[in-house]
């Protein structure tokens, strides 16, 4: 069988059986709201958080091209590795720029 | 306060004095023992003692309705002193469900959240430029690992620590009197200054009991630090050796002296069992990496900062100033007393200061029953107590002023500040770390 | 793969999500009692629901059963036996990946959706931690699947029938473990909820249904993430005398228990010196291990 076919039927049950579990929940007790404190707690969020998002991007898109040279390393040798070693190099350069640059830093 | 778990499957919460603090457990049933739970959506059943300050009571009252509505609450006695088990204080058969019921779901001071408009920023630049809204938030006064009572009010940018004021709900004046067992011991010996009878009156075997309870505030306090911090072996560490000292500090107020029961108090309280078990626990609080990784340069305190503010007691100690109101008593130097100084100034030299404090205050007990024993002499040295006398977390002096004693701790003050300023730009765990490492306490005098 | 998959996935759930917390009784130091269990599960689903008034109230429910669903699609992944691979997907180490990259979202929707500023600092917080590990997550992954040549788990798994991964690429097991933990949000790495610091922070405000499938959630993430650690970094069912599927029983429930106690042991993790030791110490380490797993693939997997 597909596996990504069980894998959207294993999602639907699920969330079936969730909307089961809380539709059990809401009938046979009520939703409770309680009053909110004394004033809204959303700040905006500060910018470091730009910073280590930008980077997590950075690195998602390596990891993006690292999965396919996983499945193939083992068949075409020593030219992919040499091309993935150039491709890292950039990005610890990335890592260093930004560690020099203080970007890492929380307080 | 001893505490067993319970046999019976259903451990509910306590409010349990902590050292003679108040501080909300609750308790987790699958876990199967009274750990310490300060989520209050895990704490199932809540017990409180008959008898809660003024000040707590309303504070008490708001955590109830954070709970679950249908977690009971039972006000029992709680013994202070006594063996007290979890396993008979809590038979859900025996005590009913009798008392104030299930509290009022008084909001009073919390308005609804009206609208607010997401995107205009208001509010002051914070400390880098950038203009943010602050979060206001008060952390206390009930079911933090905090003493109970101490309220830390304060700003957050984010989760940075902007501003911060600690304060208390109550606040200890004038001890009982005459002196109950609730009174530290350090007061009735300032008060012994002054010709008060104390209860123990040999002034050897008040020096040993000052000290006992000087470890025994040391280490609920290093207790208290593992708490918050989560980090299990050094709760259960602190917590089998203050079993043991607490013991012993029964054993030591006792009114009644004579050669039995010096036999009997020396016997009973197997002091170097605990002096060796003490000696573990501090080189263990030395060699930690993890316990220095998280209190390392947090909440500093430098030298010239702590002699600005006039810092006393232990925290002074740990920035380096020297400054011990034993080093002036002719029965310490009798004992060869020497104040443990640390530098650095940071929250683990604090610990260190209070860890090794612990351990020289046994030795000296030790020595100092020992001298009691032998019958040592104290005319040689002057038998009455100073005026001026070292508690655990600072000095106190002691006034009699019409009829009345009044009590007060110098150093307070300054502690409180040191504290709360040392809370500002750190981020959230990092200043909570930083301001239990000050060891304040709302209970004692001053504080 | 057949429709039983789809019965057995949530029975390895369930069933797991039980043992786990009487592993974590164990752990403890307490003898378990399924019965305690049993009464506190009921205690708290019999619980009204409760809620906060806020503004975002859909993502305050929403969060407990993406949680859910995401521990469940991440431990699908998992190849518990030759005979039950679970979802035998051949890009499965990603999908494991990618499941556990919805848990990030999630504890943040609970600790936005629950308003209180507590809850709010304990999302932030995890998404500023989760930043930084899902990137061990992942390049470990490659690593381990660089010398199968194949990114379905139940490759890397054969790849092992000698020597398990663990022991040929050390450096890759030492970034994963900590990685993974952190996924969890179990102690040390506990940083959304932190019962001590922010007074059950991020899912304090659950009552009833939803905080019985946070609960649920995280014991099931745990089995997740114990089973592919035992099918990636120690041979998965692969041993002598006993039959493969009590072998990957026995490692998964091994590596549950390291887990556990190590959480028992440390003391919890600060959010700045976490991701410094992060983005300085572990993301650099992990390009490393992706570099000697090459080095190994073409040295002796070929």
């Amino acid at each position: 069988m597909s596996a990504v076919g069980l894998l959207f039927v294993l999602i639907a049950l699920l969330l079936g059986a969730l909307l089961a579990a809380y539709a059990l929940a809401l009938w046979r007790r009520e939703l409770r709201v309680d009053r909110a404190g004394e004033q809204p707690s959303w700040p905006r969020y500060h910018v470091r958080f730009y910073t280590f998002a930008l980077l997590f991007i950075a690195f998602d898109m390596e990891m993006a091209y690292m999965y396919p040279w996983a499945a193939v390393i083992r068949d075409l040798g020593f030219f992919a590795y040499a091309e993935i070693g150039f491709f890292l190099t950039v990005l610890g350069l990335g890592i260093a720029y930004g560690w020099r640059e203080g970007a890492l830093e929380w307080s | 306060m001893v505490l067993t778990p319970a046999r019976s499957a259903l451990v509910p919460a306590l409010v349990v004095p902590d050292e003679q603090t108040w501080t909300v457990f609750g308790a987790d049933p699958a876990a199967f023992g009274a750990r310490p739970s300060f989520d209050p959506g895990t704490i199932r059943r809540l017990l409180a003692p008959a008898q809660v300050p003024a000040e707590l009571a309303a504070a008490l009252r708001a955590y109830r309705t954070a709970l679950a509505d249908d977690v009971p609450v039972a006000y029992g006695d709680v013994a202070f002193g006594g063996e007290v088990t979890l396993s008979t204080l809590l038979e859900p058969s025996t005590h009913g469900e009798h008392g104030h019921g299930h509290g009022e779901h008084d909001h009073g001071e919390h308005g609804h959240g009206g609208h607010h408009d997401m995107m205009a920023i208001v509010g002051e630049p914070s400390a880098d430029g950038l203009v943010m809204e602050p979060i206001h938030l008060s952390y206390g006064p009930i079911g933090t690992p905090l003493p109970g009572g101490l309220v830390a009010d304060v700003t957050l940018d984010g989760d940075v620590v902007a501003e911060s004021t600690v304060r208390a709900l109550l606040r200890v004046e004038r001890p009982a009197s005459p002196p109950d067992l609730l009174s530290p011991v350090a007061w009735t010996v300032a008060m012994a200054g002054h010709g008060v009878a104390a209860a123990a009156t040999s002034p050897w075997l008040r020096v040993a009991a000052v000290e006992i309870e000087r470890a025994v505030s040391h280490l609920a306090w290093l207790r208290s630090l593992g708490r918050l911090v989560d980090s299990q072996p050094l709760i259960d560490k602190c917590t089998r050796m203050l079993t043991s000292l607490q013991v012993s500090r029964r054993v030591l107020l006792d009114d009644d002296i004579g050669d039995a029961w010096l036999h009997a108090a020396i016997g009973q309280a197997d002091f170097d069992e605990c002096r060796e078990r003490l000696d573990g626990l501090v080189a263990w609080v030395r060699r930690s990496w993890a316990l220095r990784w998280r209190l390392g340069g947090r909440s500093v305190v430098t030298p010239s900062r702590a002699r600005e503010l006039a810092l006393r007691g232990p925290a002074a100690r740990a920035s380096g100033v020297a400054d011990d109101a034993r080093v002036a008593d002719p029965l310490y130097r009798a004992l060869d007393f020497n104040p443990v100084v640390h530098s650095g100034g940071d929250a683990v030299a604090r610990a260190r200061v209070r860890a090794e404090e612990a351990l020289a205050s046994v030795g000296l007990a030790v020595d100092a029953l020992a001298m009691a024993y032998v019958g040592g002499d104290a005319r040689r040295a002057d038998a009455r107590a100073p005026a001026v006398f070292e508690s655990p977390r600072g000095p106190i002096t002691a006034r009699r002023s019409s009829g009345t004693w009044e009590l007060a701790a110098p150093g307070a003050d300054a502690t409180r500040r040191a504290a709360a300023d040392a809370m500002i730009g750190s981020e959230w765990s990092a200043a909570l770390v930083g301001l239990a490492s000050f060891d304040l306490s709302p209970w004692r005098v001053g504080w | 793969m057949s429709g039983w998959t789809l019965v057995g996935v949530p029975a390895v759930a369930l069933v797991g999500a039980a043992l786990v917390a009487m592993l974590e009784q164990l752990v403890a130091g307490f003898r378990p009692a399924p019965s305690g269990l049993a009464r506190t599960a009921l205690a708290t689903l019999r619980q009204p629901l409760r809620r906060p008034e806020t503004y975002d109230n859909w993502l305050f429910h929403i969060a407990p059963g993406l949680l859910l669903t995401a521990a469940v699609v991440a431990l699908a992944t998992v190849p518990w036996a030759p005979g039950f691979r679970g979802i035998d997907f051949q890009a499965g180490v990603i999908l494991f990946g990618g499941a556990l990259a919805y848990v990030t979202p999630a504890v943040f929707m609970a600790g936005w959706g629950s308003g209180s500023p507590l809850a709010v600092v304990g999302g932030f917080r995890w998404l500023a931690l989760m930043l930084a590990y899902a990137m061990p997550v992942a390049m470990v992954v490659t690593a381990v699947a660089a010398p199968a040549g194949s990114l379905r788990p139940t490759d890397i798994v054969e790849i092992q029938h000698a020597v398990p991964m663990g022991l040929v690429q050390p450096l890759a097991l030492a970034l994963w473990l900590p990685a993974v933990v952190a996924v969890c949000f179990l102690p040390p790495f506990d940083l959304p909820q932190a019962p001590s610091e922010l007074g059950g922070g991020a899912f304090a405000a659950y009552r009833g249904l939803d905080a019985a499938l946070v609960w649920l959630a995280q014991r099931v993430l745990l089995v997740a993430v114990s089973g592919m650690t035992a099918a990636l970094f120690l041979s998965g069912w692969h041993g002598p005398v006993l039959p493969p599927a009590l072998w990957m029983a026995l490692k998964t429930a091994t590596v549950a228990v390291l887990i556990l106690w190590a959480g028992r042991r440390l003391p919890r993790m600060e959010i700045d010196r976490t991701l410094a030791l992060a983005w300085k110490v572990a993301n650099p380490l992990a390009i490393l291990a992706i570099v000697i797993a090459g080095g190994l693939t073409l040295g002796f997997y070929r």
